[in-house]
């Protein structure tokens, strides 16, 4: 300590400066969570700010293909020749407001139906005597596990008309008359999208429920409220924030969702936002896809931002915790099992009649011939035969379908590993540096990937690493673009769960290593990431799930080369190859399902969160 | 001497001022308590001692050692500080066994196996925890984490050991065990203690000297009894003790050899001119301040004046008795058990020499203790 105990000189202040500023500089390069907090903001900068840089730009400047209808101007000169196409043009309302418009429509409906379905379910399986509750609650995340578009290929395997030739559906095969209108458009879209979102409100009015303090229902019952009243006057108002969240959650989803209305809306040219986006893309006008991302991540971004004004700081994930005492259970008398028995049928319908419809499906030789004589596995483990789906073998033989296979799980594997070790370290730097604007400027940037519909996401990553512009390289094409733009998507999901495992661990855990005078990677080894550890295998879980079915963003960056189950299913039905189609699903639903199992038991942890109890 | 000195010490967050300018000096050797309420700053005085926060301007020395100076942008990291540190909810490792608790600061020092062995059984041996070395922390009573908390910032030996309200998660007769078994702590190893704490009592009871803190000011540095009698302000007076001090109103209508201050219409002449200041005139709004165990009722030598009794508040030992005269109100001690009837009239006074007198204006206070020698009515 000799050298810093001497005092410096009196008057050499410029010595003193020097020794400060030394001294300083030594410190912050030895503090790992500053350097790792700028580090991870480079990182994310990279990732989410410089791509909406990016989309912005694109939206305004000339593309190359455009340089003949814009007279006088370069390729990458300012334009707003998109941005007039899109909004004041003739074509606006086939390009714009019409799409607008359904997206709107489809939305709002679809979220009010699965909020009603996720609520009623939920009041159900948490309130109430229902028998086989566990059971139920279990089953009743799995549409949410499912690829969503499985029941939009369903639903045209059982209502497909004749519109658009080809197969036909059953209901037709047993001489229904089917209009458009039920094969396809608004109505099968807004239904398949609530039946896939709905245990989003499942989950969070479910955990609200569970939180309900009872006592204040008994208080309303001491008053002399009937059973009907309390529900209706002191209940649901309580739970009226998750089922806030819950809404805003579901319609910011249903603005981006691309899957189900590409199966159901495109028959009848029934075009929303994102269907738009991709077409437009697919004709080779960029600018006019970029400009509808802007739009579409405006939308979103306000339903959040009002959301946010109306619950409160950034509730969408509701968590409860500390102990309400145990619930009262409302005993539904002898509706338990008529009530039990609706509800079994209806996850029946939802889960297990379409996946039996799409399985049927694909043993059937001839299309649309429902007889046991019809009975083939050739769309399975067939050998190739010239005039069945142009000489395509079975799936199970196709080297396409393994190669996507492979693929699917590499990058569920890569973004779940990377989603996990990015939203520990963001945990661990914004909690720790809480109070500096790094740690604020690392928590909102993380949170933005949120904001931004999936598809929209797509298109900006597509826009930025096209081409090779200075230090961003050209990665179009490769698998590695698709892993990135998967796992900047997760950021807001890797984040969130690091931050609050984080504040839970508490930052006197490390302090404590620092008194006693471990470095910081010994504090990290054996303190911090231990505690972790079984945050961090959670925190896997729905990153790999959302990974693995993910088709929204990766369908606008998905090359020949990198093909994945869920752009496979995509590319077939495209083809009218849905026999195909429906089998890939299959195997994307029994490989989904098989690795949320083991990863479920590896973790001990379930999607529902024990909503039904014991 | 090893004093651990602060100088000018400030900590800000944005415009938020936790530690103001604080100069203090701990001394070796002593038992110190950092009082004061909730947001005053004492537990980020701590933690700038311990080095886990970072002061914004000062300077701080442990001894002849300096640990941070600002202006030389210097700081250095805890564990070369010197210091164990007691958090308040413990921070066990909860993946770590008892053992392995306790000897993670020493396996850090590059102990080798049999010295870390023998050091975490002498530390456990101390806080009497022998039997639960293989237990993890969540198999453990609160009290039981506590000591294993001690015996993990004991082992390595410190020479200082800060602890920031160790206390406050246990139930009140643990705590009192607990109070024991630090004072002896303190008494073997001749550690300099530095404790956090928002309860008076227990800063009284503990600790070698008392720092009362403010809205990150020192208001008072004192052993514990002269903090009591004489405390320098208002703050300090009413916010140590229990019940707390009784503070009259007043304003002095004489100024001589003898003060006389006036409370309602009681007169109250006190001797020994404080400061003897010019600038105290007639008219001056003071605070008489006095202490329940200092107004004399059983027995009261004259003069006394006649109060009401309002309540009694036995405790089984004392028994607190309120009294009533006019508007002013007044809490006295009986150290016997004895209660007087409500609403029977008696006489009380106040022990001459335990009067204490404050300037209203800036709650200073304005004598070393000024002697009571009449006490009246207002004509």
């Amino acid at each position: 300590m000799g050298l810093h105990s001497a005092q410096p000189a009196a008057g050499n202040r410029l010595a003193v400066l020097c020794e400060r500023g030394w001294n300083r500089s030594k410190r912050i390069l030895s503090n790992p969570p500053l350097v790792l907090s700028i580090a991870l903001l480079v990182i994310s900068i990279y990732l989410v700010i410089v791509p909406l840089i990016s989309v912005l730009i694109s939206s305004v400047t000339l593309h190359s293909r455009d340089t003949l209808r814009v007279f006088g101007k370069k390729v990458g000169e300012f334009t707003t020749y998109y941005l007039k196409r899109v909004f004041a043009s003739d074509i606006s309302d086939v390009l714009f407001y019409e799409p607008l418009m359904n997206t709107l429509i489809v939305s709002f409906l679809m979220s009010v139906l699965a909020i009603c379905i996720g609520t009623i379910l939920a009041w159900f399986v948490v309130r109430t005597d229902l028998p086989f509750k566990r059971f139920i609650s279990n089953m009743a995340v799995v549409p949410f596990i499912l690829p969503s578009w499985t029941l939009s290929l369903a639903w045209l395997t059982i209502f497909k008309n004749r519109t658009i030739g080809g197969t036909t559906g059953i209901l037709e095969y047993f001489g229904v008359q089917l209009p458009d209108w039920i094969s396809y458009g608004p109505l099968p879209i807004i239904i398949t999208m609530a039946l896939h979102y709905y245990p989003f409100t499942f989950m969070l009015v479910g955990s609200a429920f569970k939180g309900f303090d009872t006592r204040l229902e008994e208080a309303a019952f001491v008053l002399g409220g009937n059973q009907r009243t309390i529900l209706r006057r002191v209940v649901l108002p309580m739970v009226s924030p998750a089922i806030a969240s819950s809404f805003i959650l579901t319609i910011s989803r249903g603005i981006g969702s691309f899957s189900t209305p590409v199966f159901l809306g495109n028959p009848i040219n029934y075009r929303v936002l994102s269907t738009r986006l991709f077409a437009s893309l697919q004709a080779g006008s960029p600018g006019d896809a970029y400009v509808i991302s802007l739009v579409m991540i405006l939308l979103a971004a306000t339903f959040i931002f009002i959301s946010n004004r109306i619950i409160g700081k950034r509730k969408s994930f509701v968590t409860i915790s500390g102990q309400a005492p145990r619930a009262k259970l409302i005993s539904l008398g002898k509706w338990r099992f008529v009530a039990s028995a609706g509800i079994l049928l209806f996850l029946f319908a939802v889960i297990v009649v379409p996946l039996f419809v799409l399985a049927a499906d694909t043993f059937m030789r001839v299309p649309g011939v429902y007889s046991p004589s019809n009975f083939t596995l050739h769309y399975w483990i067939g050998k190739s035969t010239p005039g069945i789906l142009d000489g395509r073998p079975g799936i199970l033989r196709d080297p396409d379908t393994w190669k996507a296979f492979l693929n699917s799980v590499k990058l569920g594997l890569s973004t779940s590993v990377l989603s996990a070790i990015f939203g520990i370290l963001i945990g661990y730097t914004v909690v720790n540096l809480r109070g500096t604007w790094l740690s604020s400027a690392l928590d909102q940037i993380s949170f933005l990937p949120y904001l931004i519909p999936s598809i929209a996401f797509g298109a900006i990553y597509l826009s930025l690493f096209a081409q090779q512009r200075g230090p961003i390289p050209s990665l179009y094409g490769t698998f590695m673009l698709i892993i990135l733009a998967t796992t900047a998507k997760n950021f807001p999901f890797a984040a969130k769960s690091g931050i609050s495992a984080m504040i839970q661990l508490g930052h006197e855990i490390e302090e404590a290593g620092i008194i006693a005078g471990a470095s910081w990677l010994t504090r990290m080894r054996r303190l911090v990431l231990p505690l972790q550890r079984s945050g961090l295998l959670n925190a896997l879980i729905l990153p790999f799930i959302s990974a693995m079915r993910e088709l929204s963003m990766v369908v606008i960056l998905i090359t020949p080369g990198t093909q994945l189950l869920t752009t496979l299913t995509f590319r077939y039905s495209d083809y009218g190859f849905y026999h195909m189609s429906n089998a890939v699903v299959l195997l994307l639903v029994i490989v989904i399902v098989v690795m949320t199992y083991i990863m479920q038991r590896i973790t001990g942890s379930e999607l529902s969160e024990g909503l039904g109890g014991n | 001497m090893p004093d651990i000195r602060l100088e000018n010490l400030t900590k800000r967050w944005g415009d938020v001022v936790a530690v103001d300018n604080l100069n203090l000096t701990i001394p070796d050797r002593s038992f110190t308590c950092l009082l004061g309420p909730s947001g005053c700053g004492k537990t980020t005085t701590l933690r700038m001692i311990a080095g886990l926060e970072e002061p914004t301007r000062g300077k701080i020395s442990n001894g002849d050692k300096l640990v941070f100076c600002s202006e030389r942008g210097l700081s250095l990291s805890p564990d070369k500080r010197d210091v164990g540190l007691i958090f308040q909810n413990y921070a066990l490792w909860p993946h770590m066994t008892v053992f392995q608790n306790i000897a993670f600061g020493l396996e850090m020092k590059k102990m080798s196996r049999s010295q870390v062995e023998e050091r975490v059984k002498e530390a456990a041996g101390w806080m009497q925890i022998d039997e639960y070395l293989q237990r993890y922390p969540s198999e453990l009573s609160g009290g039981q984490q506590q000591r294993v908390a001690l015996a993990r910032s004991l082992a390595p030996r410190p020479n200082c050991l800060l602890m920031d309200e160790p206390l406050s998660n246990l139930d009140a007769k643990l705590r009192m065990d607990m109070r024991t078994e630090l004072k002896r702590i303190h008494a073997e190893t001749n550690m300099t203690i530095v404790y956090v704490t928002h309860d008076q009592l227990e800063a009284i009871s503990m600790a070698t000297t008392v720092v009362v803190m403010k809205d990150g000011k020192l208001e008072q540095c004192d052993e514990p009894l002269r903090l009591y009698k004489y405390p320098n302000n208002l703050f300090v007076a009413d916010f140590v003790g229990s019940p707390s001090i009784n503070l009259l109103k007043g304003k002095i209508v004489e100024l001589r050899d003898v003060w006389t201050v006036q409370c309602g219409d009681w007169l109250l002449s006190l001797k020994k001119a404080p400061y003897g200041d010019t600038a105290i005139k007639n008219g001056h709004e003071v605070v008489v301040g006095v202490r329940c165990e200092d107004i004399l009722i059983s027995n009261p030598e004259p003069p006394a004046i006649g109060m009401l009794v309002y309540s009694n508040l036995p405790t089984g030992s004392d028994t607190f008795v309120r009294l009533r005269h006019e508007d002013i109100s007044l809490t006295a001690k009986l150290s016997e058990a004895d209660i007087i009837p409500t609403g029977s009239e008696i006489n009380a006074s106040f022990r001459p020499e335990r009067v204490l007198l404050f300037d209203s204006k800036t709650g200073e206070r304005m004598s070393e203790g000024s002697s009571l020698v009449n006490f009246s009515i207002a004509p």
